[in-house]
């Protein structure tokens, strides 16, 4: 029996080019309630046309001659890889997902070539990525990596399988291993001399924005900030804009930024994230303009010229951002003219840092959004930003409901006041 | 062959710049109409409409650019939708820091309001487009169109005006020094309201040397001890109550 054996790994969503039609994963959820965040990856179901565009593609990206994908196989890796096949086309994920192990095992039980194998384990890798297999995912990729690297495949290829398994480790919340795995496929980006400069600029960045939202969901900002500056330096000129990994760089950049780096760059970055986030938009603005505010008519010119150097995206906001936007701009044209009396805080003691956080050297940032009470009592209290962990958010969220108020007065009565903001820092002594 | 083609660049860049031209001074005479009429939502309109011609002009640093942003800030002052008011006033002060465009009192007034680049970030692409964050002056600009007496033009009112009061020490509360009109759009909504708001006493209003109120055609404001005080246009259903 005679089988063409292909990948099936262009099902996925890829992170392979520093330009790409990539914005897949969910944003990630920045109250720190879900902490930590998570990269995940989509599978889409193909049918029978879409795979053999993919077969096409896939053995063009490998640089493969078809020929060499044909061969003579045993009946024990025949029998599960049509199974395989017949299921992916069908739409039955996991039972594919099953019978892809199956081949994969059996063509190396049966000692078939590294490249055979390879491909074998990768069909099965991408599947059980999506299927929620993390840890299987990430051995089958470190398989089909070595296997590759075995077979002396292109160098931006075994790269590229490295950072799969970084990905599916990420997903996995493995942290180390997306760690070493980023770490390998980098380290081959940077030392091969037979990938061409966009690639290793691809390749270098997908690897360090994964390091980074490792470091990210560890707690350790400091770290996670140096490896998004490292992502972004290896894009170069080239526009990252469009990568799965771009606004949370953004995010993570501007949020360190705060802690670490100065008003300016926060003002940048957290501008970006406003940007190209599709969630929390209006907590983003009021951070960047939080930073913005801190900010001196030199620095803020500044902060415009670097952001003229980019075609940023236009905003819309969702209903509810919407809503708070109007709120916020007939709030400030009412008390601009007077007719209205602002909150005034009476007292505002600081919050406590997290004992845990403190414990594990962990430093963070919170952003709160509350209401202020016909009795100047806060309410209605809400962590809108807590990084890299919710015990930030919940410690500034406490303190604030200590805080007291002289009421804002509207026709010279008190009056609630809706939408009061107000942001910490957590950073622990050198 | 480029002998032959420059001066038809040229004769085409110069037709553009002709329609352009053309474009403004019509953009230009609506918005005098719409001012003179005190249509503030119109006057808002049309001055947005004025600026972004006279910007993307070969000549946006003129006299009109000046009275154009200040009408559109005044008018959009209440209805923001169509002018941002803020980028409107602050293209108003670049342009009168380099051409001297204003009185005083008109330039305290924008300077008041004005924005700044990087200031609000709904403002960005406003500020990275505009053509007036670097100075770049034309001599041969074409003759000024609009009299800056425009902005104190007689005109009736019709239901909205832009008061703007000198608060001389720029404290929420001040007990000595009365406040004053430093400008008033339409000018007679000044005389009567400006009144009123004298008379009622020391304003608790923010900490600026300016402050505005833009009755449409009634207005609340506090003054000291939280004492509410209404004003209307027609003077006529001004009161205080505790």
């Amino acid at each position: 029996m005679r089988v063409d054996i292909h990948t099936r790994r262009l099902n996925l969503n890829r992170c392979d080019s520093i330009v790409g039609p990539l914005n897949a994963h969910a944003p990630p959820d920045l109250t720190g309630r879900n902490t930590p965040l998570k990269v995940e990856f989509r599978i889409r179901e193909k049918r029978a046309l879409k795979s053999l565009i993919a077969l096409l593609v896939a053995v063009v990206a490998f640089g493969w001659s078809g020929a060499a994908w044909s061969q003579s196989l045993p009946p024990e890796v025949i029998t599960p890889y049509v199974a395989y096949t017949e299921a992916l086309e069908d739409g039955r994920t996991e039972e594919a997902r099953d019978a892809a192990r199956e081949a994969w095992r059996s063509a190396e039980r049966a000692e078939l070539d590294a490249m055979t194998v390879a491909t074998l384990s990768d069909n099965y890798a991408g599947l059980a990525l999506s299927t929620g297999e993390y840890d299987r995912a990430v051995d089958a990729y470190r398989t089909t990596a070595q296997l590759l690297a075995q077979s002396g495949a292109n160098d931006y290829i075994v790269a590229e399988t490295w950072m799969y398994a970084a990905h599916a480790a990420l997903t996995g919340q493995d942290y180390r291993e997306a760690q070493r795995c980023a770490d390998a496929a980098g380290d081959i980006a940077e030392n091969a001399d037979n990938i061409d400069a966009d690639a290793r600029a691809a390749v270098l960045c997908n690897s360090r924005a994964i390091q980074a939202t490792a470091n990210w969901s560890n707690g350790n900002l400091r770290a996670a900030h140096r490896r998004s500056n490292a992502a972004m330096e290896a894009a170069g000129q080239r526009d990252f804009s469009q990568n799965t990994y771009y606004p949370l760089l953004t995010f993570v950049l501007g949020a360190t930024s705060t802690l670490l780096d100065g008003d300016e760059d926060a003002a940048y970055w957290l501008t970006l994230a406003y940007h190209h986030f599709d969630a929390q938009r209006q907590a983003l603005r009021y951070w960047s303009d939080y930073a913005r505010n801190q900010l001196d008519e030199d620095e803020r010119e500044a902060l415009l010229e670097r952001l003229a150097q980019l075609d940023l995206p236009e905003v819309v906001l969702d209903e509810e951002s919407q809503d708070e936007a109007d709120e916020a701009a007939e709030r400030e044209a009412m008390i601009a003219s007077g007719d209205f009396v602002d909150a005034v805080p009476v007292s505002r003691p600081l919050p406590t840092y997290p004992i845990d956080a403190a414990a594990a050297g962990s430093e963070g940032t919170a952003v709160i959004r509350f209401n202020v009470n016909e009795d100047g009592e806060t309410e209605d209290i809400e962590v809108l930003i807590s990084i890299p962990f919710r015990d930030f958010g919940e410690a500034s969220a406490r303190a604030v409901r200590r805080w007291e108020y002289s009421p804002a007065l509207e026709s010279g009565e008190p009056r609630s006041r809706t939408g009061m903001v107000t942001h910490f820092n957590f950073v622990l002594a050198e | 062959m480029l002998v032959a083609v420059l001066p038809i660049v040229l004769a085409a860049t110069l037709v553009a710049d002709d329609v352009i031209e053309a474009q403004i001074a019509t953009a230009l005479e609506d918005l005098q109409a719409y001012w003179l009429d005190a249509d503030f939502s119109a006057t808002a309109e049309a001055a947005t409409a004025a600026l972004q011609l006279t910007e993307a002009s070969r000549c946006p640093w003129r006299q009109d650019a000046a009275i154009v942003s200040f009408m559109g800030g005044v008018t959009g002052y209440e209805y923001h939708l169509a002018a941002e008011p803020g980028y409107m006033f602050w293209v108003a002060t670049r342009v009168h820091d380099r051409l001297n465009v204003f009185s005083a009192p008109l330039q305290s007034v924008a300077e008041a309001r004005a924005s700044a680049p990087g200031l609000d970030i709904s403002l960005d692409q406003l500020f990275i487009d505009s053509a007036y964050r670097r100075p770049t002056v034309n001599e041969s600009c074409p003759e000024l169109q609009l009299n800056p007496q425009i902005l104190f033009a007689e005109v009736e009112a019709r239901g909205d005006a832009f008061i703007a009061f000198g608060m001389p020490h720029g404290r929420f509360l001040r007990r000595r020094s009365p406040v004053s009109v430093v400008y008033a759009y339409p000018p007679g909504a000044g005389g009567q309201l400006g009144k009123s708001v004298i008379e009622a006493g020391d304003w608790k209003s923010p900490a600026d040397e300016i402050a505005i109120l833009t009755p449409s055609p009634c207005v609340v404001y506090f003054i000291e001890d939280s004492v509410r005080v209404e004003v209307c246009l027609d003077g006529a259903d001004a009161a205080a109550t505790q």
